[in-house]
């Protein structure tokens, strides 16, 4: 009941501060609309493991496999902000376990990856109408939860473990691009370079993203399914063990 | 009575080797108010964010009977992202009260503290006063058993720190209890049972309202009578075990003056039994 009640507070609060996390809503949309109709109309098509397929098609569910990211980007803030601000120590003092204030964390962010999730592929109808998006959309729904699960593990760690925002600042700034452009999202990994392709192969958003094509294009997707689901609870862990053990209150302010 | 909260031998070290709190044992019963009282550094605020569970002590024990526990830290502690009444609503809706029982109890707090216009504002527009009475009313919210308030009159207008005071003893008779820090010695010696003095983290003198009435008769301020007193003054202090006030005075407690104060050189005064002066007995060597 604490869960839902915090994961409401959390809503709440994004909603009384709507127009900063306007940026999150509308930035995969941007890459959607401008960078991906770009490139679909340089490249036209691509392979992605043998199979030939149109270059839309294959960028659209690594599109929405980077809706986890962005959660993990926020989710630092967010349980920053919470151990700064009294709501972490608050749903503890109360009975609050670290994996309930986890899980609202996530129950928080679903609705709106959903929402996001929801407006890429209505704007992949508009702008790529050669698309199908009707298998991803069903595949999207049930693997996003352990997308959140696995980035806002990432998040939610570092938020738990690092007490200053200049590190934290730094830390995000050197990573989250990295992740992002090293992850086969733009490229075909079949297509690219052996050292990208090891940096790849180091990144989840890659497991995540050819989880989506595999599902989608019919493709074997077991190995993908269970590095994902295997990655969801590593992190997961991790993180709900860090908060356990961080500190209810940060001096940072 | 029922004890609510029992400390045993906290101790906290933000670095290794240097404690900000060592070896405190205070113990908080029902209907009762332990004075938590300390010059700036002197641990207060560790100590009760150790109590209420937001830090981990680095040694020693800590125990909180009752569940509802109303904590309004020092600094200020607000999700900026919400407005006053979500956030006075907070920590009821997470122990439990239903939408609409936490927005009525907030309602309440806030009216208590002349907040009520602003309940639908965000906590950013406030002034300090204003947030610290957020703080107060998100304390108040959950009618809690056990209260830990951090200075919690610091920014309160006057007839705020009166409604405050009137409504924690209309709780008190209820079997409210609470450790309270404040530096508004007179409103401590007033409100509270019992009193903690701390200094450089340690325990300089923890006692019950009745060992501080039963010490009235015998407060004695000492003072030198020029600069060449000093001297003496410096070893009546050291006689009793005790270093001079910053003000240069020495506060005596005990049933007799001491033979050796050479009273040609001393100026001595009887004082009206207070918490100030008790406050003033612990001297500067008692913190070493």
């Amino acid at each position: 009941m604490r869960t839902f009640t915090l994961a409401a507070m959390h809503l709440r609060s994004l909603w009384n501060w709507r127009s900063v996390y306007l940026g999150r809503l509308i930035e995969p949309l941007a890459y959607l609309a401008f960078m991906v109709v770009g490139l679909n109309a340089t490249v036209a098509s691509t392979t992605y493991r043998g199979v030939a397929l149109p270059y839309g098609a294959y960028v659209v569910p690594g599109i929405v496999a980077l809706l986890g990211v962005r959660a993990g980007t926020s989710a630092v803030s967010d349980v920053s902000n919470d151990r700064k601000w009294g709501v972490y120590a608050f749903a503890r003092l109360a009975g609050s376990s670290a994996s309930g204030y986890f899980l609202s964390l996530a129950l928080a962010a679903l609705p709106l990856a959903y929402l996001q999730a929801l407006s890429i592929l209505i704007l992949t109808l508009i702008v790529l109408p050669g698309v199908c998006v009707a298998n991803l959309a069903v595949v999207a729904i049930l693997a996003l939860p352990f997308y959140l699960a696995c980035w806002i593990g990432v998040g939610a760690l570092m938020g738990a473990l690092i007490n200053s925002y200049s590190q934290r600042d730094l830390i995000l700034s050197l990573v989250n691009l990295p992740i992002i452009l090293t992850a086969p999202i733009f490229f075909s990994l079949d297509t690219v370079p052996p050292f990208l392709k090891a940096l790849a192969l180091a990144n989840p958003l890659t497991y995540q993203s050819d989880l989506l094509r595999d599902i989608t294009l019919g493709l074997p997707w077991q190995a993908n399914g269970l590095v994902v689901a295997s990655l969801a609870l590593v992190f997961g862990s991790a993180a709900v063990t860090a908060l356990a053990h961080s500190e209810w209150l940060t001096a940072e302010r | 009575m029922r004890t609510l909260l029992l400390a045993q031998n906290l101790t906290k070290c933000y670095v290794p080797d240097v404690a900000a709190l060592r070896d405190v044992s205070l113990r908080v019963e029902e209907g009762r108010f332990l004075g938590l009282i300390g010059p700036n550094g002197a641990g207060k605020s560790t100590l009760l964010n150790i109590l209420g569970g937001f830090l981990q002590a680095t040694d020693g024990h800590v125990e909180r009977i009752p569940r509802l526990i109303g904590w309004c830290p020092q600094q200020t502690v607000v999700d900026w992202s919400l407005t006053v009444i979500e956030n006075v609503m907070m920590p009821a809706r997470l122990f439990g009260l239903s939408r609409r029982a936490a927005r009525s109890a907030a309602e309440e707090a806030l009216e208590l503290l002349g907040l009520r216009t602003s309940a639908k504002t965000t906590a950013e527009t406030l002034s300090g006063g204003q947030l610290q009475r957020v703080q107060i009313a998100r304390a108040l919210c959950i009618s809690p058993d056990l209260v830990l308030l951090d200075e919690p009159t610091t920014g309160l207008d006057v007839e705020g720190q009166e409604s405050l005071w009137t409504h924690l003893r209309q709780r008190r008779t209820q079997g409210l209890g609470g450790l309270i820090s404040s530096h508004d010695l007179d409103a401590l010696e007033r409100e509270c049972d019992s009193f903690l003095f701390l200094r450089n983290g340690r325990t300089a003198r923890y006692f019950d309202r009745s060992e501080l009435d039963a010490e009235s008769m015998s407060v004695f301020e000492v003072r030198p009578l020029d600069e060449a007193a000093v001297d003496a003054l410096r070893t009546l202090a050291a006689s009793v075990g005790r270093a001079p006030n910053l003000d240069g005075s020495l506060w005596l407690v005990g049933a007799e003056l001491p033979d050796n104060v050479d009273e040609r050189s001393l100026a001595v005064e009887r004082r009206q039994l207070s918490l100030r002066a008790a406050y003033k007995t612990v001297g500067l060597a008692d913190t070493k």
